[in-house]
């Protein structure tokens, strides 16, 4: 499929957003809990970045910022580019109840372009098109209660992708899913991704599924969040789980030490 | 009541009790045949409890001379004006509280106060405001359809999941469009269940004013009915009064299956 975000090599470096400096505080109802601490991150387009990090660190929080349903207390999220200019934030995959009940399969992934004021026919066309990228085509008039939960979430992933964002931010998106649909959906995420390879910051607390998916595992530190280390992974794409295995688990490896470091736990 | 809880979302609003069944028939069939027997055979002397065949021919007389249709013509157009009137205002108030903590602040102790109040008690004050006319009767059937449509209308855009409200939100729907495509259909499934309980109310409210005040509607043919003392009659208009009952579930029913359709596939065992 032709795609507008698919771009040449060289200006793969280009910035897409960038967190300054962000400091969260929630005012709870026992005083304020600090979330995040000074996370400052560049993000470039057409990068699978995973965030990872122990369960509370505000990796949640962070994406959510990103997202723009968060204002942070201090610092800001700058987006560069096109992507400054179109105002979409990105594309939102949770880890459940991400698909809206209310509406077929087809009416899910079309509902950004519904907001957009695009005609039934027209958005029906388009989203046919993207549930065919999720493997769905054929569950078009189905209601989401009415699929797998593996399904369901392909739905989500496809409804995030379908508004054009270039951006897509995924939370823990197969956190609840069984191990063995969980790594049939990591494969099928990059097989989707592939296509037009949006920037994708992926946000998980399992540093195994950090690895084998991102470009990048920015690895953040128990709560209060800031970032520890920011580990390239030099696999060749498309990834094949089974030859990476080995590298996979010595990077693994590097990330647990960092995370057992003394200076990994705020004691 | 149930919560909207996300894509495994809110129950079914429960099933209308009565459908028409093979089983249906064939009970009140053998009911009948055994009733009529007893009375012919003489055990019974049918006073108060007459025989099916005469309540037929009762409602037959009723059916000809055109006292039927015209009652139940003004029973008809009272339960569903008075719950279009009530269930609109309550939906359209329901919404305002769901969204406006301001407002249900204000509201809910008003509410709180006079929810339990039966329906019926509220109908003398109604008359002394509205008269003895039409409109008294519309307005205590009004204020009866009323508060179901609103505490469920509240409870459904209070139970929205929020995941669909971010949802909605991180595609940068405006306020206009997070309420038409996130907040109405999320809220919808509740507000469904307020209409089921307001047509109960409603119907169950003509029903009464027409015998508390009326010479009109099937209610207060049940009411004559009984100070003529013609049991026949009085058979004939509780059949017609159980009939419009299930018709109106059914109606509902109808309606809640056209509105929520991801409601109606689900499994009964969900």
């Amino acid at each position: 499929m032709e795609s507008p975000l698919a771009q040449s090599n060289e200006s793969a470096r280009s910035r897409h957003f960038t967190c300054d400096g962000i400091c969260h505080t929630f005012a709870g109802d026992r005083g304020e809990v600090e979330a995040l601490v000074g996370v400052t991150l560049d993000v470039y387009a057409h990068e699978f970045v995973c965030v990872v990090g122990p369960s509370g660190c505000g990796k949640s929080t962070l994406l959510r910022i990103i997202a723009g349903l968060e204002t942070p207390t201090v610092g800001r999220v700058q987006f560069h580019g096109p992507a400054a200019a179109r105002g979409v934030r990105g594309g939102l995959v949770v880890q459940e109840h991400g698909t809206f009940p209310w509406l077929t399969a087809v009416d899910n992934v079309a509902f950004g372009l519904a907001l957009e004021g695009m005609s039934k026919v027209e958005r029906r066309a388009r989203a046919m098109a993207f549930l065919e990228r999720v493997g769905l085509a054929d569950f078009a008039r189905h209601y989401p209660h009415e699929l797998s939960v593996g399904m369901r979430q392909r739905l989500g992933i496809g409804r995030a992708m379908v508004v054009d964002a270039p951006l897509l931010l995924m939370d823990e998106p197969f956190a609840a899913l069984d191990a063995q649909t969980r790594r049939k959906m990591q494969d099928e995420l990059l097989g989707i991704w592939a296509a037009d390879r949006r920037t994708v910051l992926f946000v998980t607390h399992d540093i195994e599924e950090a690895v084998r998916l991102g470009d990048r595992v920015i690895v953040m530190s128990e709560r209060p969040g800031r970032v520890l280390a920011d580990i390239a992974v030099p696999l060749a794409r498309p990834r094949d789980f089974r030859r990476d295995h080995f590298q996979v688990r010595g990077i693994i490896e590097d990330v647990w030490r960092l995370l057992d470091s003394p200076s990994g736990a705020n004691s | 009541m149930p919560a909207p809880n996300g894509t495994a979302q809110a129950t079914v609003p429960a099933a209308v009790p009565v459908r028409w069944s093979v089983r249906f028939f064939f009970v009140w069939l053998i009911l009948l045949a055994v009733w009529e027997v007893i009375i012919r055979s003489g055990l019974h002397t049918g006073l108060f409890l007459p025989a099916p065949s005469a309540i037929i021919a009762s409602l037959t007389s009723l059916i000809r001379d055109g006292t039927l249709v015209r009652h139940l013509a003004f029973t008809i157009s009272r339960i569903i004006m008075g719950l279009v009137g009530g269930a609109i205002a309550g939906l359209v108030l329901g919404l305002a509280m769901g969204m406006s903590k301001r407002l249900r602040r204000v509201i809910d102790p008003i509410v709180a106060a006079l929810h339990p109040i039966p329906r019926l008690a509220f109908f003398p004050l109604l008359i002394v405001v509205f008269g003895v006319g039409e409109m008294s009767k519309l307005a205590a059937v009004s204020l009866g359809a009323f508060f179901p449509m609103l505490l469920n209308t509240v409870a459904g855009v209070r139970g929205m999941n929020p995941v669909h409200l971010e949802l909605g939100r991180s595609y940068g729907a405006t306020r206009r469009q997070m309420f038409l495509h996130v907040l109405l259909p999320g809220s919808l499934p509740l507000m469904l269940t307020g209409l089921r309980l307001s047509s109960n109310v409603a119907f169950h409210a003509t029903i009464g004013v027409e015998m508390v005040g009326s010479r009109t509607g099937i209610g207060s043919l049940l009411w004559l009915s009984w100070q003529t003392f013609s049991i026949d009659q009085l058979y004939a208009a509780l059949t017609v009064i159980a009939t419009l009952g299930i018709g109106l579930a059914s109606l509902i029913r109808w309606i809640t299956v056209r509105g929520a359709p991801w409601l109606a596939e689900r499994p009964a065992t969900a």
